[in-house]
């Protein structure tokens, strides 16, 4: 099925609704939309690669790249990820799991382009992502972004036995302080990974 | 090698400026000072990914001992050998 490719760009909204393609065999495929349904981007984590690749892409024939996403390392505990605008070809950011945080509350650092911590994505709760992690992963992850310990946005999961799908919602930083290029990045790779873990 | 605590030098290559990337950087990519261009940071993969690598070959090595001594072909051996070296240098050299 093809879907007309929204006028809006993926990088100008404050609500996303991303949605994963079960029927990739290798690797993730997200296809994005605005909340009227509108495909605004799609993304795909290349495969056969030992250090992870994740692009977006602004049309649904994946032909032109928006944003690229790709691991420094190929064993790397605290994982870092380096976003780089595919167009202009300037690295706006990158985002670093917290090691070892993670196994019980996943928690990832937004990097400005230096390396320094900006701000955080954190999941919800210690007691569900408790849960999650040892008796059922049915329980919907939520996280809440935050740009210099204000908050700015969150990621809320839905499930759905059929349909992997999360709503992105960036409407808190109005100021727009947080470059979309760098959230939508983030947001892409962070439910690439954490899909593929669950 | 740069030491872990010491940047590591890279140049642009759109506007051939030169700068010490973060040494935390290592193996992705810095943004260069003067035109905001992403660069790539060298630093080759981690002790870590040699180690399993080298854990990779020592299994291949074994399977091939073992398709030797199974068919009494050394030949059969070297092709297995052969093979499983090919496909992790593939791996090795798309990434
Ligand atoms: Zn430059």
């Amino acid at each position: 099925m093809t879907t007309a490719l929204a006028k809006h760009s993926v990088l100008e909204l404050d609500k996303l609704r991303i949605r994963k393609n079960f029927w990739t065999i290798f690797g993730a495929k997200f296809r994005i939309f605005d909340m009227n349904e509108g495909l605004v981007a799609t993304s795909k984590q290349k495969a056969f690669k030992l250090k992870e690749d994740v692009r977006v892409y602004s049309d649904e024939a994946m032909a032109t790249e928006l944003l690229t996403m790709s691991a420094r390392q190929v064993v790397d505990f605290s994982a870092s990820y380096d976003i780089v605008d595919a167009v202009t070809g300037e690295k706006v950011g990158a985002i670093r799991r917290r090691g070892m945080k993670s196994i019980f509350k996943d928690e990832w650092v937004i990097l400005d382009v230096e390396d320094v911590a900006i701000g955080t994505i954190k999941e919800d709760s210690a007691g569900l992502a408790f849960l999650r992690r040892f008796l059922t992963n049915l329980i919907p992850q939520r996280f809440e972004i935050s740009l210099d310990g204000e908050p700015i946005g969150t990621i809320r999961q839905f499930f759905n036995p059929f349909v992997y799908s999360a709503i992105v919602d960036l409407s808190a930083d109005r100021e727009r302080k947080i470059d979309r290029r760098l959230a939508v990045g983030a947001v892409v790779l962070l439910l690439a990974i954490e899909g593929r873990q669950s | 090698m740069p030491s872990p605590s010491k940047g590591i030098p890279v140049t642009c290559e759109r506007c051939d400026c030169a700068f010490e990337a973060a040494a935390s950087m290592r193996g992705g990519v810095a943004a260069c000072p003067k035109c905001r261009s992403a660069v790539a940071v060298k630093g080759g993969f981690e002790p870590l990914f040699w180690a399993l690598v080298g854990g990779g070959l020592t299994v291949v090595a074994l399977a091939a001992l073992g398709v030797a001594s199974a068919s009494g072909s050394v030949w059969a051996g070297i092709g297995t050998f052969a093979f499983g070296a090919a496909i992790t240098g593939v791996i090795v050299s798309s990434s």
